[in-house]
């Protein structure tokens, strides 16, 4: 415990580990500013002028205009809310978009119910093109039918996207069972949320690269590692204790940063809304019975679990690179890797090789966020597999290879 | 105690850098002297165990250190040539994490933390960040930290780089105390540094060891060998020609003493010199700066 508490105090003196660590905060501080500042709500006055309301003032402008809706989303609910759409939209020739709407009546009686409409044309899409569905063509016996017209829409998605992988699709519909009905919904809700916490998972995960990967490489450079080598505790202890210490500053960086970021964003959005479920506000098909709440919870999780990985794979790399310089680029080249496999290599090997890759479940759209949400999954021979249920373990595996393959790397160095 | 090498080899792709080493060091003080590039600090890695041998083995008291593993590390203290170090660190910090990897207690640690800063005065500088100390300073604390454990094989590569002259003698001190029924070996190519207080030595050249032994055994080897003459100012280039010139000094404005080292007299008048370390270290590495004091 000496040596963890005098190595801690060490790499915590360290000037570039002080300032990462600042700038990890502030720049938490932004992104989770960055979807209220997002947050717009035109309405019209009692003198008729036309007010936008900014940030907070309009989330809870939204949030009021949408109180009614609130609660278990019910096929009476979702019919109500359609005639309420058609019969305003019928109201002028271009309909919703009609530019003499008053907005007003847009504000009142279409925004709130938007996102009711966005999962019905989302269900009732055609079954061969994909196409959503016009509002004004669905019938009240549609609106009805929204919940069986659910599977039905996962059918016919996983039919279009997994033709050749039967697995794929009898695994689909094995999830979907589970996902309990009707859904619910809590006005304060807003996408925005979950993807800048998926940044903030990403952000702090190429910071922790930026911390560790000079922690071995950076020894071997300035051969301080010499002397510590010829002590009694200077091989394996000494490297467990430097992975311990890492893993411990970055997992109090990681609760520092997701603490602030979730009680910003669920104070100023509302803890509540963490009761909706993802598939009213994502997607009417994700796979999963989550709610916002164990939506985050889960990006939380795994985000961990990916931070780690990257720590102990940039941690082995530093212990086989001889310069600082040399595992900075390696450490932040891997860790950025999948975000370009995703987008330049889309074929099902690029697809295993971004999932099992230590630092897979976080990026841009490549992370576990859109994994979870997304119906994607990867083959091998006859069998299909989930992406996220790929990302978790093969995270997780690796952390401990990784762990372990560093500590021997670092015993076996020789000049 | 003893610590054996046995046939130790260092090969690189184009260079063998340590070639069938063999050495038994005994306790006492041992010099490994030889010019830069020779293999010291090649062989000096090696004995620590920080870098792998290509072939052959180091032995104490007969078991491989590589089985001995924690248990030979813990009665080792080394300082290498560059003593690299975490630049957050002060003096305190430092000597503080290096005794926690050694395994010495709390107390102990303060001990002995407190003991050599006033041995190597360094007291006034302990809350100072390393970086910013001085050369020698640095080089005591490199030398501090090798002395927490109280090590009973304590290896020193190039220790008296950069310290004064003061600074020298008072680690001499140190070190001959120091070394009662230890193992101490020091690598430098600065003889005078082991001249004196060396028990034994060892010199290394193209990476093998080409004589051993104590320093009255080595600078016999000298004997006939060294001269001294005096001349004019002006035939001092041409002595150079001539002869290994080891050492300058003006007498008056025009005339100049000069030692050289031959195997016979060149210069008429030349007067036979006792032989020092050093001028075997001349012989046998000649393109070696010798000393030239006060030449102009």
């Amino acid at each position: 415990m000496r040596l963890l508490w005098l190595e801690l105090k060490r790499v915590l003196k360290t000037r570039y580990v002080q300032f990462v660590l600042v700038a990890v905060i502030g720049l938490t501080g932004l992104l989770s500013y960055a979807p209220i500042s997002f947050a717009r709500y035109t309405y019209e006055d009692s003198n008729g002028k036309e007010i936008t309301a900014k940030g907070l003032d309009a989330i809870r402008l939204e949030k009021q205009s949408q109180k009614a809706y609130s609660g278990t989303i019910t096929p009476e609910r979702i019919a109500q809310a359609l005639k309420q759409y058609q019969d305003c939209s019928s109201k002028y020739e271009n309909g919703v978009y009609d530019e003499n709407m008053p907005v007003s009546e847009y504000t009142e009686k279409i925004a709130p119910i938007s996102i009711f409409m966005r999962r019905m044309t989302e269900v009732y899409a055609d079954p061969v093109t994909g196409m959503g569905a016009d509002v004004m063509d669905l019938t009240e016996e549609d609106a009805m039918g929204f919940y069986e017209q659910c599977r039905q829409h996962l059918t016919d998605l996983m039919n279009m996207e997994q033709k050749k992988h039967p697995e794929a699709r009898e695994k689909a519909a094995a999830m979907y069972d589970k996902v309990e009905m009707p859904f619910s919904y809590y006005p304060g809700v807003d996408s925005n949320n979950i993807d800048y916490l998926g940044m903030v998972v990403f952000l702090m995960t190429v910071l922790s690269v930026v911390i560790t990967a000079p922690i071995f490489s950076g020894e071997y450079q300035t051969e301080s590692d010499q002397i510590l080598r010829c002590t009694r505790h200077g091989r394996r202890r000494l490297a467990i204790t430097k992975l311990a210490a890492s893993v411990l500053i970055m997992t109090a960086m990681y609760i520092v940063c997701i603490a602030i970021y979730m009680i910003v964003i669920n104070t100023a959005f509302g803890w509540e809304a963490r009761q909706a479920d993802i598939q009213f506000l994502f997607s009417a098909v994700s796979f999963l019975p989550m709610t916002i709440g164990t939506l985050q919870n889960a990006v939380i999780a795994a985000g961990y679990l990916t931070m780690l990985a990257t720590i102990f794979f940039t941690l082995f790399l530093s212990s086989r690179c001889r310069s600082a310089a040399a595992s900075y680029l390696a450490g932040i080249g891997f860790c950025i890797l999948p975000v370009f496999i995703a987008n330049f290599m889309g074929n099902n090997i690029g697809e295993w090789i971004r999932c099992i890759l230590p630092s897979g479940g976080t990026g841009l759209n490549n992370s576990f966020l859109y994994a979870l949400l997304d119906t994607g999954f990867v083959y091998f021979g006859n069998h299909a597999f989930w992406i996220p249920y790929v990302m978790i373990p093969a995270e997780a595996i690796g952390a401990a290879v990784f762990m372990i393959w560093t500590v021997r790397s670092y015993c076996r160095y020789s000049q | 105690m003893e610590l054996k090498i046995e046939h130790l080899t260092k090969k690189y792709k184009d260079k063998t850098a340590a070639d069938d080493v063999n050495l038994t060091i005994t306790p006492g003080i041992w010099g490994l002297l030889g010019a830069n590039g020779a293999g010291k600090t090649t062989l000096m890695r090696m004995i620590a165990g920080i870098m792998r041998p290509t072939s052959g083995c180091v032995k104490f008291d007969g078991v491989n250190i590589e089985s001995l593993g924690g248990a030979y590390r813990d009665i080792f203290g080394y300082l290498p040539q560059e003593f690299g170090f975490y630049p957050e660190f002060t003096v305190q910090d430092y000597l503080e994490y290096v005794a926690a990897l050694k395994g010495l207690t709390k107390k102990n640690t303060r001990d002995k933390i407190e003991e050599l800063l006033t041995r190597l005065t360094l007291e006034d500088v302990r809350r100072k960040k390393i970086v910013k100390l001085s050369g020698g300073m640095k080089r005591r604390v490199g030398i501090a930290q090798a002395l927490l454990n109280e090590p009973e094989v304590l290896i020193l590569d190039e220790p008296t780089s950069g310290l004064d002259p003061g600074e020298r003698v008072r680690f001499r001190n140190l070190l001959s105390e120091f070394a009662q029924n230890r193992i101490v070996l020091i690598s430098t190519h600065i003889v005078p540094d082991v001249e004196y207080i060396a028990f034994r030595n060892a010199i290394m050249k193209d990476g093998g060891i080409v004589s051993e032994g104590t320093t009255e055994e080595l600078v016999g080897i000298m004997e006939g060998k060294v001269w001294s003459t005096e001349m004019p100012q002006c035939d001092v280039h041409k002595a150079e020609q001539k002869a290994k010139v080891v050492n300058l000094r003006n007498i008056s404005g025009s005339v100049v003493f000069v030692r050289y080292l031959s195997e016979e007299k060149i210069f008429p008048d030349s007067i036979e010199e006792q032989p020092r370390l050093e001028d075997l270290y001349l012989w046998l590495f000649p393109q070696e700066e010798a000393g030239k004091e006060g030449v102009r």
